[in-house]
């Protein structure tokens, strides 16, 4: 999948020979993500804003198909409210253990903290990549990894290959479920009431820091 | 069963090791709605009068709302409900995350009797309930068992109650700890689950709550987040910056703040060092809110890491904690309340009482009336900060002048005797909370006719006095006169307003400065449960409530003499700094001089509550339409009579 978007998006340099170009190819190999944003561009620029996965974020323009939930662990009370959203979302009940986001609390001791944790949509996505009946596809739309429940058995073999337990199993239906980003407009999103969660790119793909924690 | 509630109730015989699951029927959730009146009706029940708090046939009860767990915004709340030992009754609510895991276990309501052997700890997994050894467990701080308990079960997300070696050891101002430093704090519920031998509660919860209707519920909680933001533009700015901490400063410039006891009522200096921007400075501070909660006024310190106090690390500093431990001890210094609020949640001590019944030893030792044979050495006076932390840990620990301390303020004074029952701030035993009643005649009407005692929260009138709120749909259409006594009838309505929050599961600071309209939580309530209650029936519910905690004291022994206040606020004047936007009811005075007229005050409440002058109770026709016919009969058999 990867090489098939280097493919693509090397507009500059049809043929990949200029060094800029190559320079251009390593860099979307190694991250793949820089590059889809630059075709991104200039689709919005031939067509004049027909692209509906292209979004302004603090005034810059982005690849939706990238994004996924950011964390402000500054701003976030850990009121739970995003697991309530969610788990109303996605099953129509409340109850923190069927939510996609987790909010780990440790109160009261010498250092408490909170901590929320929403699925980072991988760009190599292990859950994905292990699962036995290719029941795990990238949404192409909104970018989120979903899963086909008419194929998943139930197995949890995604739920172990999360290095950071975003894939839970349902134990009612033996079906595995994960943040599929409310098909582009993430219900935590929106109903936050600190406003600590966002629908942004990877702080990496930003090219914000440079560092990559974010898959 | 009615959605949103989940229908079991559990029940557990400590001394049998028994426990038994209930059916908690629609019919039952339509007349007890949940919260105080559930609570107050199961204890009502299950309590015989006259037994003693320490008793192991008192019943210790825990209870959610119909609310507790959905998505209606503060949906967090468990209610703790048992005699009292200090007072009357404990009604007291704790926020965290406790309230929704127990229904997200399966169960709407907790009751517990008997008493243990030895010590246990009741461990709710969802459909598995089972009681064990706490022996290892007995003796520990609230923050070790905390942590232990979650090694027992290999899982840091469960929720726990948990009592510090002060419920162990009975005194009588213990607080249950949910999740640290959350708390059932008023009226000693943590010294009777120790005379019981239960240690802690540790549930977690799978299971799924839904509403009725969806789509409505989706529309009330979205009118409810309205009513909040745009009925109070305080609870949306100052709450989640520093929580209730940005009281301080306005209750000082109101000359509401109990200084040295309630000697005076102002006191820049003491407030500057306890409020907001202190707070913020010496303490820094990161939100952590109750469950569902939008508002976030709880708040944790990190560890101080320089001075005296390096290494307290406590849960929020309230404004009744900073005013209880703080102003009313004559301390000044944020960090030192800070330490004394850490070993409070340690230990498990109620940090209202505990700041009363200290002050009133300060009082007692300034004025000579305690020896020092009594004092065991202390030096106490106003403003003793290290004498204020070691005490917390003397009451915690029964030790030294911390023994007759953790008997409570009223119990003390009894003891000591020589008149020092003067200084004793108390109503029904249950130690007045931060607002001097001098300065608010609604204030110190709600203190003197709340049936558990001089608590704040039923109603919070202090702010309807100083900021002149009003709901019309609930009763209040003015703002009252917070100087001159007489014209109170509209506390009754108050009250009767506030009490939905307590009924429904939620926070009581959705309705402290009247925002949430009645009708905002009819619909929460008709669309979550399918049970079609509006505003006016739910202020029903409420008015039953408050009828049945009369009726309780009754039974106990308690009349309208009760309804007083300490005579500190009837006999001794005090001068009173009148604010610029209040001077239109001291007729453009600046500085004026008041005590509190209670008869006056007290006669304008019992006639719109329509109260017999000596029961203080409604009449027998009240208690019918109210629902509460078997209770009027209850009180006739024991020789009371109603009008």
């Amino acid at each position: 999948m990867k090489e098939k978007r280097v493919e693509k998006i090397t507009p500059e340099s049809p043929g990949g020979s200029t060094r800029r170009g190559f320079l251009k190819n390593a860099v979307a190999a190694a991250g793949g993500a820089v590059a889809v944003a630059t075709i991104g561009c200039v689709a919005a620029k031939k067509t004049g804003n027909a692209d509906p996965r292209l979004k302004q974020i603090d005034g810059k323009t982005h690849n939706t198909t990238l994004n996924h939930i950011v964390v402000d662990s500054e701003k976030c009370s850990g009121c739970r409210h995003c697991e309530l959203v969610c788990s109303d979302h996605l099953f129509g009940v409340f109850n923190p253990k069927l939510s996609a986001i987790r909010v780990d609390r440790d109160y009261g001791g010498a250092a408490p903290w909170v901590e929320t944790h929403a699925c980072r949509q991988c760009h190599e996505p292990w859950c994905l990549s292990v699962c036995p009946k290719d029941a795990l596809e990238r949404d192409a739309k909104t970018g989120a990894i979903v899963i086909d429940a008419k194929k998943c058995d139930g197995c949890g073999d995604c739920v172990k290959a999360c290095p950071f337990g975003m894939v839970k199993i349902r134990k009612e239906t033996k079906k595995a479920f994960k943040c599929d980003l409310c098909g582009g407009e993430p219900q935590c999103v929106t109903e936050c009431p600190m406003g600590a969660l966002s629908l942004k790119a990877p702080i990496w793909y930003q090219g914000e820091t440079g560092g990559a924690n974010n898959g | 069963m009615a959605k949103a509630y989940t229908g079991i109730g559990l029940r557990v015989d400590l001394t049998s090791g028994e426990i038994v699951k209930e059916k908690f029927s629609k019919s039952d959730a339509k007349a007890y709605v949940g919260g105080y009146l559930l609570g107050m009706k199961l204890l009502y029940d299950n309590y015989k009068p006259g037994t003693d708090a320490f008793d192991p046939d008192n019943p210790l009860i825990f209870c959610t709302g119909p609310l507790t767990g959905t998505a209606a915004p503060t949906g967090s709340s468990i209610t703790c409900h048992t005699k009292s030992p200090l007072s009357t009754f404990v009604a007291s609510r704790a926020g965290g995350h406790l309230g929704p895991e127990l229904k997200f276990a399966g169960y709407d309501y907790l009751v517990i009797t008997g008493k243990a052997k030895k010590p246990v700890w009741l461990w709710i997994d969802d459909d598995k309930v089972e009681l064990k050894s706490a022996v290892n467990l007995w003796g520990h701080l609230v923050q070790e068992a905390d942590e232990a308990i979650k090694g027992i079960v290999d899982d840091k997300d469960i929720e726990t109650m948990i009592i510090g070696p002060a419920g162990e050891k009975k005194v009588r101002i213990a607080t249950i700890n949910c999740n640290v430093d959350r708390a059932f704090g008023r009226g000693g519920p943590g010294a009777v689950m120790g005379s019981k031998n239960l240690k802690a509660v540790g549930v977690r919860g799978s299971k799924s709550l839904t509403v009725a209707d969806p789509k409505r519920f989706k529309r009330a909680v979205a009118q409810h987040l309205k009513d909040l933001e745009e009925r109070d533009e305080w609870s949306w700015t100052g709450m989640p910056k520093v929580g209730t901490a940005s009281w301080m400063s306005a209750v000082n410039y109101y000359s509401m703040l109990p200084v040295k006891n309630f000697q005076e009522n102002n006191n820049n200096s003491i407030a500057g060092g306890l409020d907001d921007a202190s707070y913020v400075k010496k303490l820094k501070l990161r939100p952590y809110a109750c469950f569902n909660c939008p508002l976030s006024c709880a708040h944790y310190t990190p560890t101080i890491r320089e001075g005296k106090y390096a290494g307290t690390s406590s849960g929020t500093v309230e404004y009744e904690t900073a005013a209880g431990l703080g102003a009313r001890c004559g301390i000044r210094d944020i960090q030192a309340v800070s330490k004394a609020t850490e070993l409070c949640a340690q230990y498990g001590i109620d940090t209202i009482s505990c700041g009363s019944v200290i002050a009133w030893a300060m009082e007692c030792a300034e004025r000579k009336l305690l020896t020092p044979e009594e004092a065991h050495g202390m030096d106490l006076f106003f403003g003793n900060a290290d004498a204020m932390v070691e005490l917390v840990e003397k009451i915690g620990l029964r030790e030294g002048l911390g023994d007759l301390l953790a008997e409570g303020t009223m119990r003390a004074a009894e003891k000591i005797g020589r008149g020092t029952d003067k200084y004793a701030m108390h109503i029904k035993g249950l130690e007045i909370s931060a607002g001097s009643p001098r300065t608010s005649k609604s204030n110190a009407l709600s203190f003197s006719v709340n049936e558990r005692g001089g608590h704040h929260m039923d109603p919070y009138a202090a702010t309807i006095d100083a900021y002149g709120y009003t709901n019309p749909e609930a009763g209040l259409k003015k703002q009252l006169n917070p100087y001159e006594a007489g014209d109170t009838g509209d506390i009754f309505p108050l009250k009767k307003y506030t009490k939905l929050a307590d009924i429904l599961g939620t926070c009581a600071f959705t309705v402290i400065n009247l925002q949430t309209l009645p009708s905002t939580y009819g619909e929460l309530f008709s669309a979550g449960t399918g049970i079609e209650l509006n505003g006016k029936a739910l202020l029903e519910k409420s008015e039953m409530l408050i009828t049945l905690m009369r009726a309780f004291n009754a039974l106990n022994g308690f009349t309208a003499k009760d309804d007083t206040l300490p005579e500190r606020f009837t006999k001794e004047a005090i001068s009173i700094k009148v604010p610029k936007e209040l001077r239109q009811f001291s007729k453009g005075k600046s500085k004026i001089t008041r005590k509190v007229d209670h008869k006056k005050n007290l006669a304008d409440y019992y006639k719109v509550a329509g109260y017999d002058t000596k029961t203080g109770l409604p009449s027998e026709k009240r208690f019918r339409e109210l629902g509460l016919g078997e209770v009027a009969q209850d009180l006739k058999k024991q020789g009371i009579v109603l009008a």
